[in-house]
Order: C-alpha cells, then structure tokens, then sequence
C-alpha cells in the first residue's frame, strides 16, 4: 500500500497519554496506535454520515408516500414557472 | 446584488466565498471551511449564482449529496412488498441566498435548480426522494409551502422529503 505523511503539531501531555496508551495497548509505535485509531474513527463517521436509519412504522410510512407521490403542490408549480421566467439555469 | 443567469459549480480560485452572508452562521461557514474539501472528498457538489458582472461575489448556493435511509429491523415475511433497502435518496444538504441578494425570489430559484439537477441525477443514480435538513422553524416553513413533508427529527434538526415521483411529475 502507497503511503503518505501528516504532520500534526500536539500537546505535550495529550502526547504522553497517547504513548502511555500505545504502550498499553501493545502497539510498536505512537504511530501505529494512531493510525488504528484514525482508520477505526474514520470508518465510523463515514457511515454514521452516509446513512439515515429510521423506525421501522416511519420508514414504512416513508416509503408508502414515495410511492403514491403527490402531485406537485400549486405553490411548487409557481415556483418553477418563476424560476423560468427569470431564466436563471 | 444582481444575479447571473446561470448556476456554476463552485470553483475557490474564482469564488470569494469568506465575503458569503446568509446571516445563518452554519450556513456561511459549510461554504467557506468544508464545500470544496467535500467535493474534493467525494461527499457532495456546490452549485453556486454568481453575480451579474462580478463572478467572484456568490448570490446563493447549494450543496447536494447522495444518502441511504434504511429502516431499523428487517420487515416479517408479510411485508416483502416493502423495498429492498436501504434506499437511496439525494440531500439538498445547503441551500441559502446571500443577505445582500435576498428579496428577489432566490430561495425558490435555488430550490427548483436543486430539484432540477436532483432530477437529473436520477435519470442515472434513481433515488426515492430529495431529503432537505431544516435547521429551524422557518426553514422548515419554507420547505413545506412547496410540498415536502416531515420525515424525522434528529438531535434537534428535521429533516423533510419530497417524493422523486413529484420531482419527475415537476420537470416532464
């Protein structure tokens, strides 16, 4: 796998904890330990953002009016016709 | 301010986006610290309307997304005609008009432009429905006047949708 460097600049007592944690946890490095941490963080947040979970009575009542799906609204219609006449693309 | 006639993508070499004011700081702050590193990561598109006769000046933005929305526990048998899921839906993620711009009708011009590329996106990514996060009362008020509906609110913030059938029966 290609690598690359970061540079950080950290506080010096946040930087004895995590070489305390490091050493705990077995790792050969401070930056083995960070790297663990930053791909395990990482991944986390990806999804945490990526996706919307709902409960399942909402999700069903969401999909149900997907599926019927409204006509557009007078005032949305308006809104088009406005947009078109400004001819704004 | 006067806007142009058209919406481009945002470009930081052109676009001056620090003298951007919506007046709602989240908004003004998306746009200058995380729009272009979103794009660049693959996250998501801004659209901006530069001003008549001076490029540089932004007059309103948008920034859209792909999402998923799944549901929490898998339906019984008796409910196979649900979907398979998650399901996909596009995020009007931001969306706001310059204070020196407002008054001119950008808001519903910058949401018709946002359904309008969500609708075109769909012709090749289909999607359930365009969701758009609401961080107040007001924005949701705006939203609603055009047809979205509540679909839930999360750690204080709602999101509405609006159905990708309504967007398709919009455009043809």
């Amino acid at each position: 796998m290609a690598t690359t460097r970061i540079d950080m600049r950290i506080d010096e007592t946040v930087k004895a904890a995590a070489e305390k944690a490091a050493a705990l946890e077995g790792m050969k490095s401070l930056t083995d330990y960070i790297v663990q941490l930053i791909e395990k963080d990482a991944q986390r947040v990806i999804k945490a953002h990526g996706m919307l979970v709902l409960k399942d009575d909402v999700f069903d009542r969401f999909i149900q009016a997907c599926d019927a799906a409204n006509t557009p609204n007078k005032k949305l219609r308006e809104a088009r016709a406005f947009a078109k006449r400004k001819g704004i693309r | 301010m006067i806007p142009s006639s058209e919406f481009v993508e945002l470009n930081k070499t052109i676009h001056d986006r620090s003298a951007f004011d919506c007046g709602t700081p989240q908004l003004n702050d998306f746009l200058q610290q995380f729009a272009a590193k979103h794009r660049t990561a693959g996250i998501s598109m801004t659209m901006v309307l530069p001003a008549k006769g001076k490029e540089a000046d932004i007059c309103a933005y948008y920034t859209l997304s792909h999402t998923e929305i799944s549901r929490k526990t898998l339906p019984k048998s008796a409910a196979k005609s649900l979907p398979h899921y998650p399901v996909p839906v596009l995020l009007i993620a931001q969306l706001a008009v310059n204070r020196a711009a407002q008054g001119q009708g950008l808001g519903k011009i910058t949401l018709i432009r946002a359904l309008r590329h969500a609708y075109a996106i769909n012709e090749h990514l289909p999607s359930y429905a365009v969701v758009v996060d609401a961080l107040d009362e007001g924005v949701r008020g705006f939203y609603e006047q055009f047809g979205f509906e509540l679909l839930d609110t999360q750690n204080l913030r709602m999101r509405l949708f609006l159905p990708m059938k309504t967007v398709i029966q919009l455009f043809v």
